[in-house]
């Protein structure tokens, strides 16, 4: 059962936005910008991208979960670490060791990925703008979790020749444990961008197996 | 808790901020059925340790209270807290476990000026003594209150260690009273041991219509040891309202002077002669009215007791 109900939840992101502003626009711009760099094939664009993502997951594990949300769920610190922890494996395999391929193929799986990750960058600003929703309550890419999630759950899709499986658990629970959240606070941008995104995530990946 | 609950009546409720309220009410019940006992005062019991009397209706503020820093929300919760200290409310239970709702708490109690007659009942909720007396201070700090009156050992964790504080914070006039808390079903085994072997001034567990495991074991034995017990749950975190839905209230149940099913479920907890006070929480005026209603006028006797729950079973 979770200590806070959907009022306070979006509450919270009001206050949240308001404070940050304007890094979610940096955030934004710097992942389109990786994004571009794997679009065209750039043999540094893995690393750009891993910097971006480990820099994303470090910024919402400490501002949005350990500064923030810990507010007003006993349990943020926990999810703080998590999502340290996921940056640093980010930082640590795509980032220093350059062990983070990225491809976009013209396939099941490249346009899946592809899709996740706008997804990630404007899905949750078009579920909000669609709800009516005034922009403060929006969670952003790079410093709310869902859209950081979604977003990397996509980039990992272009993984090239195969999908590190140490970087996409952490994306994955985390992934499920927002979508069962959004489902218990009836958040629908949530379910549907978490949990579809991992069902896209799974079934591009059996695609291209097969 | 310094001042008097004197002058508190059913009457004074409905002047204070209840008007609205009673028209609605007077339009729900038949014609025959008094909407209340006029001018009874509150309910309140004694807390067997020192004599202390405490209205028999608290508050909780799991989930409720627990807003964070948005002031529109506070404010809204200022005035449920208003309310419940209009309606002659004294007893405010929190935890550090719920977030914000400490400091909310404390930020509200700021905001109406400090009623004198707030009973502030808190929690620790850590592991290890150095911890619990870090979270201890952190929470006479957030409820902005010059000092709680209870803490609790919340759900027993780290019992020992933090009876050991506890005790020696009393000592030293810091707190007036310690207690410990579980809720359904979880670790009542361990909480009668707990019990049996402690001085504790309150105990707190789940009791209501339905959850009434703690009639066979903990009340009896709180009555024996002479400890305050203190009701969570009393609406089994709501869903006694979900239970009863499309259902009106029986008749009988003007009897006792119960306007609604918040009432009856209260009624039947107050009714238990070793129950002190019930905290149920809620974010809203309107329920907060309802809720301190069932600390005025008759209460049920045993065979009304044992006919609200056949009633609320066969539902
Ligand atoms: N182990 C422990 O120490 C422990 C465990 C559990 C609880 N507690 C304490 O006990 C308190 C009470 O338990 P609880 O909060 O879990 O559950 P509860 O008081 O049984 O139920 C709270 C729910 O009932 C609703 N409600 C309240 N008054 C109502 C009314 N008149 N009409 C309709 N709905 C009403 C509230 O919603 P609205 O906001 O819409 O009114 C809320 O959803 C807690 O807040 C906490 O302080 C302690």
């Amino acid at each position: 059962m979770l200590p806070y109900t959907r009022d306070v939840y979006f509450a919270l992101f009001e206050t949240y936005n308001a404070a940050i502003w304007p890094a979610q626009i940096a955030a934004i711009a710097l992942a389109v910008l990786a994004v571009l760099l794997v679009l065209r094939t750039r043999p540094y664009g893995g690393r750009v991208a891993a910097a971006v993502i480990a820099a994303a997951w470090g910024w919402t594990g400490i501002a949005f979960h350990w500064l923030t949300f810990s507010t007003v769920n006993y349990l943020a610190p926990a999810f703080a670490v998590l999502f340290v922890v996921a940056a640093l494996l980010f930082a640590w395999t795509g980032m220093i060791r350059g062990k983070l391929d990225l491809r976009f193929e013209r396939s099941v799986r490249g346009w899946s990925g592809l899709g996740l990750v706008a997804a990630g960058l404007f899905g949750y600003v078009l579920f909000g703008w669609l709800a009516g929703s005034e922009w403060p309550q929006m969670a952003f890419f790079g410093v709310a979790p869902g859209p950081t999630v979604v977003f990397t759950l996509g980039i990992l899709a272009l993984a090239h020749p195969r999908v590190p499986w140490h970087l996409a658990v952490i994306p994955l629970v985390w992934a499920l444990t927002g979508a069962l959240i959004g489902w218990t606070l009836d958040i629908l941008q949530d379910v549907v961008l978490l949990g579809g995104g991992v069902v896209l995530f799974v079934l591009a990946l059996a695609r291209r197996r097969n | 808790m310094k001042g008097s609950l004197k002058g508190l009546t059913r009457r004074r409720i409905l002047v204070g901020g209840g008007v609205a309220l009673a028209g609605v009410y007077a339009r729900m019940l038949p014609a025959f059925a008094p909407a209340f006992a006029y001018d009874t005062p509150i309910l309140t019991r004694t807390i067997p340790s020192t004599g202390e009397q405490v209205p028999a209706v608290g508050m909780g503020s799991w989930i409720t209270f627990n807003v964070g820093a948005n002031e529109t929300l506070r404010a809204a919760r200022a005035e449920v807290l208003r309310a419940f200290f209009e309606a002659g409310g004294a007893l405010v239970d929190s935890s550090p476990m719920y977030g914000s709702s400490e400091e909310v708490i404390g930020w509200c109690l700021e905001h109406l000026g400090h009623p004198p007659r707030l009973f502030s009942a808190t929690k620790v909720w850590t592991l290890t003594q150095f911890m619990g007396r870090r979270q201890m201070t952190a929470s006479e700090e957030q409820w902005r209150s010059g000092g709680l009156d209870l803490i609790q050992i919340h759900n027993l964790v780290d019992w020992e260690a933090h009876l050991e504080t506890l005790r020696e914070w009393k000592g030293e006039g810091r707190i007036r009273y310690l207690g410990a808390t579980t809720s359904h079903g979880r670790r009542h085994s361990e909480m009668i041991e707990v019990m049996r072997g402690n001085d504790l001034d309150t105990v707190q567990f789940t009791y209501n219509i339905l959850d009434r495991e703690a009639e066979s074991r903990l009340l009896p034995l709180a009555a024996d040891r002479g400890m305050a017990v203190i009701v969570n749950r009393p609406f089994r975190r709501g869903k006694l309202f979900e239970h009863v839905a499309g259902h009106p209230l029986p008749e009988w149940a003007y009897e006792i002077d119960c306007a609604n099913w918040a009432q009856f479920f209260l009624k039947f907890i107050l009714s238990h002669p070793t129950v002190t006070c019930a905290i149920p929480a809620t974010s809203k005026v309107a329920h907060m009215r309802e809720n301190m209603g069932a600390a005025y006028g008759r209460m049920p006797d045993r065979d009304l007791r044992a006919r609200m729950v056949n009633c609320v079973e066969g539902l």
